[in-house]
C-alpha cells in the first residue's frame, strides 16, 4: 500500500481539489483507493466528493469512540474510491498530541487500499509536516503568485528542518541540533546558513545528511497555471529547490485553471466524473499514472529501524 | 546538470552558477543566462522566499561574471584550464557514515526518556498497537 500526502504552505492552493481528483483518477484505474481529510484544523475534502455526513469520521477515531480506523471509511460516488472524512464534529482535532498522531499513522498504513491519500491543512504544524514527510509521494501544490510560492518554500523548508531534527538526533548530534536551533531563531534563511556551517565543520555528516535529504522527494503540482509561463515556472522553481535547498523537488505537472473547477464545488459534484473530458481531468490523470507506476522512497518510515 | 548536495553558492564553478554543461555552445551560455537573471532578478517570483535579497544579490553578481567569462571563448579557455586543469575528484565521506537508516519519528520525541531511548536501541519489528 501506498501513501500519498498533498499539502502545501497557503491554504486556497487546490490541495484537497488536487487530492480528490488523483483519488478519482486512481479509482478509474482500477485501484482501490481511500482518501483521508488529515486537514484536522479545517475539513472540507467531503465537498469536492459530495458525500453524505452520516457516518463515523476521523474525529470519531481520534476521540475513541470507533475502535479502528477502518470503521471511518465511507463510500463515495466515484468507483474504487473511499473518503475518511475529517473531524468535522471535534474542535481543536488540529492539536492532537504525538501519541495520538502515531495512533493514527499506523491505522492509516493498515488501511486495506492500494493507496491511501492524505488530504493536509495549511500551514506547517508537526502533524502535518510528519505526514508529508513519511508518504512515499508526498506532494506540494502551488498556485503561481508569491504568497503560494514563498509559503510553499516555507514548507519545505520546514520540512528539510524535520528530517534534519530526526536524523541529528537519532546519530546523538545534540551540539548540531542545539545549532541548528539557535539559527532558527536568529537567521531568516537557516537552511543554507546551516548546511554552510556543516559542510565546512563536518563534511562527513554533511554528506550523511545529504543523503537522507535525497530520499525526500516531494512532487510539485502547479495548480490554476494560466499559461505555458506558468508551467515554466514550476519548472523552475523544481530547479531552485534542489539547487539551493539540497532535496530533489520533481515538476510533475501543471493544472490548468478553468472556472468550472469552482462552480463544480458549488454543485457539490466531483469536477473529474462532471469534466473528464477537460484538459484539467486530462493533466490529473496523466499525474496520477505517472505517480502510480513511480518507486516508492520514504524518507522517514513510520516502522521502527 | 545538478550540483552536488551541500554546496555552497561561493564553492560552485561558473557552470554550475548557470546550470549548464562544460560542453554548453554559446548560444546555451545565452540563454542560461538570460533564465538566471529571470530568476534571481529583485522580485523574481522564481526565487520569491527562497533566499535572501543579499543572497540573491550575491548570485547576480555571480551570474554577470560567469556570462561574462564563458562567452568569451579566450577567456572561458584559460578559465577552464586554470578551474579543471588539474581538478581532482572530491574526497568521500568516511565509509562507516555512509549509511543512512530509515527513522521513525517517535525516535525523535524530545520528551522521550533516556530508558526508553535505550530501549529503542534494541527494539525490532512494528511497535504494537
Amino acid at each position: 500500500m501506498t501513501i500519498w500526502a498533498v499539502g502545501g504552505g497557503k491554504g486556497g492552493t487546490g490541495k484537497s481539489f488536487v487530492a480528490s481528483s488523483l483519488g478519482i483518477a486512481l479509482g478509474a484505474r482500477g485501484r482501490e483507493v481511500i482518501i483521508v481529510d488529515a486537514d484536522l484544523g479545517a475539513p472540507n475534502l467531503h465537498s469536492f466528493l459530495g458525500t453524505g455526513d452520516a457516518h463515523p469520521n476521523l474525529g470519531d477515531f481520534l476521540a475513541g469512540h470507533i475502535p479502528s480506523l477502518d470503521d471511518a471509511v465511507q463510500p463515495t460516488p466515484c468507483p474504487g474510491l473511499g473518503i475518511i472524512r475529517g473531524p468535522e464534529n471535534i474542535f481543536f482535532a488540529a492539536n492532537v498530541n504525538h501519541y495520538k498522531k502515531l495512533k493514527l499513522m499506523r491505522h492509516v498504513k493498515a488501511l486495506r487500499a492500494d493507496h491511501v491519500i492524505l488530504d493536509l491543512g495549511p500551514g506547517t504544524a508537526f502533524n502535518s509536516l510528519d505526514f508529508f514527510i513519511s508518504a512515499g509521494r508526498p506532494v506540494l501544490v502551488l498556485t503561481p503568485e508569491p504568497t503560494a510560492i514563498e509559503n510553499g518554500y516555507y514548507f519545505l523548508k520546514s520540512c528539510i528542518l524535520r528530517v534534519l531534527k530526526l536524523y541529528m538526533e537519532h546519530y546523538r548530534f545534540y551540539e548540531l541540533h542545539r545549532r541548528l536551533l539557535e539559527q532558527i531563531e536568529k537567521n531568516s534563511q537557516p537552511i543554507n546558513a546551516f548546511f554552510r556551517m556543516l559542510v565546512d565543520e563536518d563534511p562527513d555528516f554533511a554528506h550523511v545528511l545529504s543523503r537522507a535529504l535525497r530520499t525526500f522527494r516531494p512532487r510539485l503540482v502547479m495548480n490554476m497555471a494560466r499559461n505555458e509561463r506558468d508551467e515554466v515556472l514550476g519548472r523552475a522553481i523544481a530547479d531552485l529547490t534542489q539547487k539551493h535547498l539540497a532535496i530533489d523537488l520533481d515538476f510533475l505537472g501543471a493544472v490548468p485553471l478553468d472556472v468550472r473547477v469552482h462552480a463544480s464545488l458549488f454543485d457539490r459534484t466531483p469536477f473529474m466524473a462532471a469534466y473528464p473530458d477537460s484538459d484539467v481531468a486530462a493533466a490529473l490523470r496523466g499525474m496520477a499514472e505517472a505517480l502510480d507506476a513511480a518507486p516508492v522512497t520514504p524518507a522517514i518510515s513510520t516502522d521502527a529501524p | 546538470m545538478k550540483p552536488e548536495p551541500f554546496k555552497k553558492i561561493e564553492d560552485m564553478d561558473l557552470y554550475e552558477i548557470l546550470d549548464i554543461g562544460r560542453d554548453a555552445s554559446a548560444g546555451e551560455v545565452a540563454e542560461a543566462y538570460r533564465k538566471a537573471v529571470e530568476t534571481y532578478r529583485p522580485g523574481a517570483l522564481t526565487s520569491y522566499g527562497l533566499l535572501a535579497e543579499g543572497e540573491c544579490h550575491s548570485m547576480l553578481e555571480k551570474i554577470e561574471l560567469a556570462f561574462w567569462t564563458l562567452a568569451d571563448d579566450e577567456q572561458r579557455r584559460i578559465y577552464d584550464k586554470q578551474t579543471f586543469g588539474a581538478r581532482t575528484p572530491d574526497r568521500p565521506g568516511a565509509a562507516y557514515r555512509q549509511t543512512v537508516e530509515k527513522l521513525e519519528i517517535g525516535d525523535a520525541d524530545r520528551k522521550t526518556g533516556f530508558v526508553d531511548r535505550l530501549r529503542g536501541l534494541f527494539r525490532r519489528g512494528p511497535r504494537p498497537n
